[in-house]
């Protein structure tokens, strides 16, 4: 029963990775009611740049708190403005067209990334660097707790924090929130609704720029397609929570991590994956607008 | 009197149905000017053409610049400030910020300190709620927030679209004290409303609209007086 604890750990801690890669899915459907297929693929960009980074400035040659800085920096600016160009390139100009349209474009530019990365980097995959050494930090017969879990929680734990800061306390944060309700208010009130919607690719593309970085760390290993699982379980977790609400993604994200550690541990590693969608389907026939949404639920 | 909006040949679409079809009026400075009519005239189509969140064709001159070109924010600050029908409030987020979302782009401290004083003299409830959700009020503290929002986003020209919609009758006359004494302190204000008696009572003009068009136009007490809007308007 003691290894229960340390399922949790492990747990919690996919599940924290889940939620910096759910959030920016549900916070574009929050402002522009779009499943943004390119956010799985912007996470994997991410991934590569902090790779070649590394290995540029050779920080693999000195592990610790400078290096894995620079390399989230890295990956998180290239997302923010992976991001915002897929924006303003693809999405902007489709606003007013029908749903459908702009959900065929997330797509094709989902397509568009994953091949071009192919030609690019390789499809190989390739190892990410170690930029912190993994250091058993308490060690008993039951539970280990690994400075690389703990590490992984802390920055999700400060990005939330800088996230939470920024939706409740800024303008930016209000205006987001007032987007999501209403569009057309939002408008009326003064509010630029453009601009809001490029901080909110920044601060989404950014969250998962941080989520590849922590992936890299504890699955050293990235290929061109490592966004497609990774970014349907969060879309999943998303779903979960009730798209849209931010507070929901982080829960759905959680339980997303906690349930498939355990079924793994206590069922069998084959149902991995197979949970996720057993989840997806759950939520569509029991509860489609998710365990916190209150938005109708939309046609896609 | 001076001009503040004037507004030529002016078309509303959604999509390909035209809900407003070439509107010609003007409103003075310091006016309360009506749009009356049943529903479906086109009234509430009017003011978000107007306010830039509907597709339009045609002019609408605010103090002689063109304003129909600009983004609707940018309408914002020059000072169309629209209370939406249904008054548009944020259910989830406190009155406070409810309030605070419509003043983002001002920057003179001062002015809105007194407009908040303003608000909270003529609707002392709005004060004491300024912690408590906005979806947990009822719907005249929500138009008074709603209003109180207006105020603070420092209009030139105010829209009110159907402030007294399934509102107590109580609560009903004194949003109207309200607007009329907004418009002693020297407001200017487009009202629209289907309380048709009561708008005209306190207009000093008024537009009647039918199917997007203007059928007939004058003063609030010329129109009150009128046997065909009596009949159809005022059921009498
Ligand atoms: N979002 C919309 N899409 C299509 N038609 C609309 C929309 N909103 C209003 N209309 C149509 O435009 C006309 C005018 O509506 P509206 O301006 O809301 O009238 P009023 O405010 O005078 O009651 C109506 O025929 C209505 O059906
Ligand atoms: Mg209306």
């Amino acid at each position: 029963m003691q290894d229960v604890l340390q399922h949790l750990i492990n747990g919690l801690s996919l599940g924290s990775i889940y939620a910096l890669i759910a959030l920016g899915y549900t916070m574009v459907y929050g402002v522009l009611q779009l499943i943004n297929f390119a956010h799985a693929d912007i996470y994997m960009m991410g991934a590569f740049s902090s790779f070649y980074l590394s290995r540029w400035l050779n920080l693999e040659a000195h592990p610790g708190m400078g290096s894995l800085v620079l390399a989230l920096v890295a990956s998180m600016a290239t997302c923010a403005v992976l991001g915002v160009t897929i924006e303003r390139l693809a999405y902007r100009p489709l606003r007013n067209a029908p749903k459908l349209n702009i959900l065929i474009t997330a797509i094709g530019v989902s397509l568009f990334l994953e091949f071009t990365a192919q030609v690019v980097f390789g499809a190989d995959p390739k190892v990410f660097p170690t930029l912190i050494n993994d250091v058993a930090l308490i060690e008993t017969p039951f539970v280990i707790l690994k400075s690389l879990d703990v590490t992984v929680f802390v920055v999700t734990l400060l990005a939330l924090g800088v996230l939470h800061y920024l939706v409740y306390h800024t303008r930016f944060g209000k205006s987001m929130r007032a987007i999501s309700h209403s569009l057309t208010t939002a408008n009326l009130l003064g509010i630029n609704s453009n601009k809001v919607i490029v901080i909110t690719f920044i601060v989404g593309s950014a969250l998962a720029g941080v989520g590849s970085v922590l992936v890299g760390l504890k699955y050293p290993k990235i290929d061109p397609l490592m966004g497609i699982m990774i970014g349907l379980k969060a879309f999943i977790a998303a779903v979960l929570g009730g798209i849209g609400n931010m507070t929901g993604a982080v829960i759905g994200a959680l339980l997303m991590g906690l349930s498939e550690e355990f079924v793994v541990a206590y069922l069998s590693s084959t149902l991995r994956d197979a949970l996720a969608f057993g989840l997806l389907i759950g939520i569509l026939i029991w509860k489609p607008s998710g365990l916190l949404g209150q938005n109708s639920i939309e046609k896609v | 009197m001076s001009l503040l909006l004037k507004v030529s040949d002016f078309h509303v679409f959604y999509g390909s149905i035209e809900a407003v079809r070439g509107l010609n009026f003007e409103i003075n400075k310091g006016e309360i000017v009506s749009l009356i009519g049943t529903n479906g005239a086109g009234k509430s189509s009017t003011l978000r053409g107007l306010s830039g969140v509907v597709e339009t064709k045609g002019s609408a001159l605010l103090e002689g610049h063109e304003i129909l070109t600009l983004p609707s924010h940018k309408r914002v600050e020059q000072g169309i400030v629209h209370c939406p029908e249904g008054r548009g409030l944020f259910p989830h987020m406190t009155v406070k910020e409810n309030l605070e979302i419509g003043t983002f782009f001002r920057a003179d401290k001062t002015g809105l300190q007194k407009d908040y004083e303003l608000c909270f003299s003529l609707f002392p409830r709005v004060q004491e709620r300024l912690t408590q959700l906005a979806g947990t009020l009822s719907g005249g503290e929500q138009q008074m927030v709603a209003i109180c929002r207006a105020i603070l986003s420092q209009p030139k020209i105010l829209f009110l679209d159907e402030p007294s919609l399934g509102l107590a009758p109580l609560i009903v006359s004194q949003i109207f004290s309200v607007i009329t004494t907004l418009n002693e302190r020297g407001s200017t204000i487009l009202l629209v409303e289907q309380n048709a008696r009561q708008a005209l009572k306190i207009s000093h003009r008024a537009y009647v609209l039918e199917t997007g068009e203007i059928i007939y136009q004058g003063t609030g007490q010329e129109l009150l007086e009128k046997s065909e809007i009596q009949k159809s308007y005022l059921g009498i």
